[in-house]
């Protein structure tokens, strides 16, 4: 599942602007062979980069290093200590020697055991100072971007560069640490060996080079083949997802049988992937052994054992060696099976910097102004709005909405309403034109004092984790339980509400799927009041949820809109009947402006519409005469008599 | 226990591998053994003790003596080479084996459990059964069973090797062995206990984060940026803490680990080089004893990890056979015939039904629907009209009662061949990543690419198909292009179409939609519904009228039957319902199109 929704690569930032928000069919810009995509196994700018973000903890950076160094070298000086211990003192047969060797060893153990400690410690502190900024900065990024930057981009692939390639990183992390101690080791065996006897040093190190050249080449199969277990664990967990969120389909269909058969073929792919990585990986164990043998075998007991004879050499020089040579092969073997880790590691450094890099598309003006509390004067001047050059969403665009005004905004699909909408809380800027609240242009204060005194509810209600109460207030935080019940009450949740175990204390699951999508929408509309914001903007608030709930709401919403400026789209003949002016949209331009019985009578568009979708909807509907009926009832519908 | 015998009951499934596994790394231990006893032999062939002064001499001796302690190393370590490879080969493969199965059959499983089961499981949780789950399951093969075995019998050999060798020096290298059992059972439980709880908080900070995401338009409309980044960050400093908290402990329980090896090595050292000085022991013993000690750091290191796997394996197990023996409450009776193309005639007879461990969905709900008749269901939610309807697939079964399609009870089938007999329109259908044409095609294996477009057109979605620049080609579900909720709503129509039930079920509750949209479904589903027997779930006035018989529910029972006219002129329910929510309805929307507009631009 890790890996399941694991957008990798330039995907992301290539993701083309949807042309229009209102668009049905965005165009897709995703290719799934994106997992395949993978870094150099040394990319220079993202170590650099990463570096600096270790700059601000080197003080521990530096003790882990140095810890490590101290810890490597003597891991290395042990089998010296020992040589010596057989040589200068057992061999002699000097038992005060014995015991001043044995004496230095504890000792030295206890340093190794410190060092080995402290570099454990500091390079988890370091790294997981690094990785909460990471984490952190990358959060916070995120919070910059507009809304178009989430249009065009899937949930799962931001979630996996702050999950999976954070978790690649962290490991890698832990594995640099790892493989330098091993390096400094290594080194500090060649070293050592060639000091005590270049002789049998060289012997048994002329098989480094051929080691060398054999993993190089090992390691181009082993590639692949871990590539490969990737892309098939990808597509069996992304069946797998699929089969089980797809469950009531699958069934209702009896797809049983070709999904089983299907997913049969993407499971043996994975095994056979693991098979052969396996194969490859298992290789390199019979090697290894080929080389110790080769070293301890020839090198140290043959070539030793000539070297022993002619007095070129002591006793304890073989069994230091025979200690150095089992140690100085597990490192090289070990960094080499991490050599695919490397790679993953400095993709993910890629992406996650990807993210960092990431410009806020807006963002306030530095000597931006907090706007004072507004009375709620809208003005649209001369706005133009493209995402894309080629499609206008919005054309020339005035309007002016005067404090305590009711909106209704009217137009098809496509028309250009809730970017109309979105563009007043700045989810974008516009392209020409200007938007000011009470004569302040709204790019020039702070978004956050000009959002703090509005508010929405969207089409889809949307909740967080969390109690009721803290839902309610999410825009407020400082809300008194009065306010919040009393914004309950306002739009009719508070009975519900106080069914619930533990009434306004109870939590709500992740995205309040616990509740039904009506009574998270009744939620909604109260944390959109609670708190009193001047401005109130109704997207289709009222679309997506059940008759029963939606008849609630159309109850409340008069009492909602009463002393607010507000803009509302909205289907419903009473809402839109009702509203002190209605806008009416075609195509990006304000086709018609004026009330009701005005529009009706300039016989224009909106007038057109009425006629074709009350007068002649009868027919073409299926709908007997009902339609003339309702029509000619004045009130329209209980829902309107409030 | 049980659970790790049934684990290793699916790997006795591979009898071959799993015996060549456990001979191979029994040849493997024997040629690692075989080291040291060669390596120090030769030290003692080479040099010798001078009894008088204690100091080492050079021994005379037979290069051929030499040649086959040297080569013989080497041939050790080939075979060791050779048989780790083998035993590693064998043992992936039979761990990836298991798996194997087990993630087919947990697929298998999951796809065919009612709906009851995955009411009460998440999507998420499930999917973790299938990775982590299963995961663990694979590592406690591969080092539970059989490399538990090699380390096992490392950790009981070397130590006997060292006591036949010098019982005195094997005491005196194994004085800190308990020490590292104290520590591996008290540190490894509170070390599985910290990384445990580190999942926990990973887990919260992903909520965190997924909820912020896929919120963030409510977070721009509120400006809660910055309250969402303190919540986050908070999170992420919690899992700092705890991070640090866990590899802090592990770090330092292995540099104690490590600690007790270099100081039995520097022991065998001082107290071994001490009885070599006074001839207890020979310098090629010594040898011995410390290339022995060398091998057992690594069983006793990769115990603690085992001991590890088998708890792992355990809880995983668990979760896992739950679900594989989670008993679907939904069965085939072992004697179902298979039902052909049914007349359609359905009839409920005092059927109730209930959730588990919840109060009565359903009470005494009689019904009859002709073949052909279309019966609308009202009611408010919760007032079980869904749960009506999804008894007749059998999604789930009747506590109470029976339903019977031409005179037999459903149970009598077979659940596919029933299946077949009903078709559903979900309101909100579920995509799968494919193209377009396949998602109709979905319960149609040999569909046609004619079959499709004749489908689709009845469902009034072949227009829009086409002005798609890959038609029927074009990928849709996740990372695909995206349906509106009305072209889904079509594109389950013409699956229906395509697969051609006698008996269908619509679920029709949007409240609102354009007005073209709303043309173009009742359209599509005035199609879909002639000559079948149509159950629907509705609140389109339209569809009401139509139907031939109304059934009102009310918590459960039916509290009115009858058609269009009849329940109006009652005053019951019914009619306050019209009143409420349907009446409404005609004065639906402003929305839409103009004439000249409407057929191009509804599409796009």
């Amino acid at each position: 599942m890790m890996r399941g929704g694991g957008g990798i690569g330039g995907g992301m930032m290539r993701g083309m602007r949807g042309t229009s928000a209102d668009s049905m069919f965005a165009p897709s810009n995703d290719n799934l062979t994106d997992e395949d995509v993978v870094g150099r196994v040394y990319d220079n700018r993202v170590v650099k980069r990463f570096m600096s973000f270790i700059v601000p903890y080197r003080k521990y950076a530096l003790i882990a290093l140095g810890a490590l160094l101290v810890y490597a070298t003597v891991n290395a000086g042990i089998p010296l200590l020992i040589k010596y211990g057989i040589d200068w003192a057992i061999a002699e047969g000097e038992v005060n020697r014995v015991h001043i060797i044995g004496a230095a060893f504890m000792v030295i153990t206890v340093i190794h055991f410190l060092s080995n400690r402290l570099q454990f410690i500091f390079i988890s502190r370091t790294g997981q100072h690094v990785l909460y900024d990471l984490r952190s900065g990358m959060f916070s990024h995120l919070q910059n971007q507009s809304n178009a930057f989430y249009h065009r981009t899937p949930i799962g692939r931001i979630m996996s560069r702050m999950q999976s390639d954070i978790l690649q990183l962290q490991e890698t992390f832990e594995l640099l640490a790892l493989a330098l101690a091993e390096l400094v080791t290594v080194g500090a065996i060649i070293a050592l060996m060639l000091v005590v006897n270049w002789q049998l040093a060289l012997v048994c190190m002329f098989v480094v080079p051929v080691l060398t050249v054999i993993m190089m080449y090992w390691q181009r199969f082993a590639r692949h083949s871990f590539m490969r277990i990737r892309r098939a664990i990808a597509m069996v967990n992304g069946e797998y997802n699929q089969n089980i969120t797809g469950v009531r389909v699958v069934q209702s269909l009896n797809r049983q049988d070709e999904n089983m058969a299907h997913f049969k073929t993407l499971n043996q792919e994975y095994l056979d992937a693991n098979l052969e990585a396996a194969r490859y990986s298992g290789m390199l164990q019979p090697l290894v052994e080929l080389l110790i043998g080769l070293g301890i075998g020839l090198g140290v007991v043959l070539f030793g054992g000539w070297l022993l004879q002619r007095d070129a050499l002591e006793v304890g020089t073989l069994v230091a060696f025979a200690f150095w040579i089992q140690r100085f092969f597990e490192p090289i073997r070990q960094l080499t099976m991490q050599y695919s880790q490397l790679q993953r590691a400095m993709a993910a450094g890629v992406r996650i910097f990807e993210v960092l890099d990431l410009e806020p598309d807006i963002a306030d003006k530095p000597d931006a102004a907090t706007l004072p509390e507004v009375k709620g004067d809208i003005r649209y001047k001369d706005v133009n709005f493209h995402y894309n050059p080629e499609v206008e969403v919005l054309r020339n665009v005035n309007l002016d909405i005067k404090a305590g005004e009711n909106v209704a905004l009217v137009g098809s699909t496509g028309a250009g309403k809730s970017t109309l909408v979105n563009l007043l809380h700045r989810s974008a800027d516009v392209t020409e034109g200007s938007i000011s609240v009470d004569g302040y242009d709204i790019r020039d204060i702070k978004r956050e004092s000009l959002v703090h005194q509005m508010s929405m509810v969207l089409q889809e209600p949307y909740l967080f984790s969390g109690s009721v109460r803290e839902n309610i207030s999410y825009q407020n935080k400082g809300l008194t339980d009065e306010e919040i019940i009393e914004a309950a009450k306002a739009v009719g949740a508070h009975d519900f509400i106080m069914e619930m175990d533990n009434g306004y204390d109870a939590e709500l699951a992740e995205r309040g799927i616990n509740l039904s999508i009506g009574q998270r929408q009744l939620i909604s509309f109260a944390r959109a009041i609670a708190g009193n914001p001047r401005i109130l903007v109704l997207d289709e608030a009222t679309a997506n949820i059940d008759t029963h709930t939606e008849l609630l709401i159309q109850q409340a919403l008069s009492r909602i809109l009463k002393g607010r400026t507000s803009i509302v789209i909205a289907h419903r003949l009473s809402t839109i009947r009702n509203a002190d002016k209605i806008v009416v949209l075609d195509r990006g331009r304000v086709a018609e402006v004026g009330s009701h019985d005005q529009l009706l009578e300039a016989g224009g568009v909106y007038a057109q519409l009425y006629a074709i979708n009350y007068g002649l909807s009868g027919p073409s509907m299926g709908v007997a005469p009902v339609g003339g009926e309702v029509i000619g009832a004045d009130g329209l519908s209980p829902a309107a008599a409030d | 226990m049980g659970i790790l015998l049934r684990i290793i009951g699916m790997a006795a499934h591979y009898p071959m591998r799993l015996s060549l596994a456990y001979l191979t790394a029994l040849a493997a231990i024997g040629f690692s053994l075989a080291l040291p006893w060669l390596f120090g032999s030769g030290i003692d062939l080479m040099v010798g003790q001078d009894p008088d002064t204690g100091k080492f001499q050079k021994l005379d001796f037979e290069l051929a003596a030499l040649v086959f302690f040297g080569v013989g190393i080497l041939v050790v370590s080939l075979g060791r080479g050779f048989c780790d490879f083998a035993r590693t080969y064998t043992t992936e493969s039979l761990s990836q084996k298991v798996s194997f199965d087990c993630r087919n059959l947990l697929y298998d499983k999951l796809q065919n459990v009612s709906f009851a089961f995955h009411d009460k499981e998440h999507t998420g949780d499930l999917m973790s059964r299938a990775t982590a789950d299963v995961e663990a399951m694979r590592r406690f093969v591969n080092l539970g069973m059989i490399r538990s075995l090699d380390v096992v019998i490392r950790i009981v050999a070397i130590p006997f090797i060292l006591f036949f060798l010098n019982w005195e020096l094997a005491l005196v290298s194994m004085v800190f062995v308990p020490a590292i059992v104290l520590r591996s059972t008290f540190v490894m439980k509170a070390l599985r206990r910290k990384w445990l709880h580190v999942q926990e908080v990973m887990g919260e900070s992903v909520t965190v984060l997924q909820e912020n995401l896929a919120g963030m338009h409510v977070v721009k409309a509120f400006a809660s940026e910055n309250y969402e980044r303190t919540k986050y960050n908070r999170k992420a400093e919690e899992l700092r803490v705890e991070y640090y908290d866990a590899e802090r402990m592990q770090g330092t329980n292995s540099a104690w680990m490590t600690l007790y090896f270099t100081f039995a090595l520097g022991l065998i050292l001082w107290y071994g080089g001490w009885q070599v000085v006074e001839g207890n022991l020979t310098a090629g013993d010594l040898a011995k004893f410390f290339l022995y000690l060398n091998q057992l750091t690594f069983p006793i290191r990769a115990s603690a990890q085992i001991i590890n796997t088998f708890s792992r394996a355990m809880s995983s197990g668990q979760r896992l056979f739950n679900v594989l023996d989670a008993r679907s409450p939904v069965s085939e009776r072992p004697d179902a015939a298979e039902l052909g193309r049914a007349e359609g005639h359905i009839r409920f007879e005092e059927v109730g039904f209930s959730y588990e461990d919840r109060s009565p969905a359903l009470r005494r709900v009689d019904l009859d629907a002709k073949p052909g008749q279309v019966t609308a269901i009202l009611g408010a939610p919760g007032s079980g009209k869904t749960t009506v309807v999804n008894l007749l697939p059998r999604f789930y079964d009747v506590t109470d009662g029976q339903i019977t399609i031409d005179g037999h009870d459903i149970r009598e089938y077979t659940l596919q061949s029933l299946r077949h007999n009903v078709g559903i329109v979900h309101q909100d259908v579920y995509l799968f990543s494919a193209s377009i044409r396949d998602n109709i095609a979905y319960g149609v294996v040999n569909a046609t690419h004619e079959d499709v477009e004749r489908a689709a057109k009845v469902a009034q979605l072949h227009e829009q198909i086409m002005s798609l620049p890959n038609g029927y080609d074009t990928w849709v579900g996740e990372r695909g292009t995206t349906l509106s909720g009305g072209q889904r709503q079509r594109l389950s129509i013409a699956r229906t179409i395509l697969i051609d039930p006698p008996v269908l079920i619509l679920d029709d509750s949007t409240s609102s939609v354009d007005v073209e949209t709303e043309r173009q479904i009742h359209r599509a589903m005035v199609e879909v519904m002639k000559g079948r027997t149509t159950f629907v779930i509705a609140h389109r006035l339209s569809t009401v009228r139509e139907a031939d018989q109304i059934l009102v529910l009310d918590k459960g029972v039916i509290a009115e039957e009858g058609s269009h006219e009849e329940l109006i002129r009652s005053g019951g329910i019914y009619q306050s319902i019209y009143e409420l929510q349907l009446r409404p309805q005609e004065e639906v929307l402003l929305e839409a199109t103009v004439p000249a507009m409407a057929d191009g631009r509804a599409a796009l």
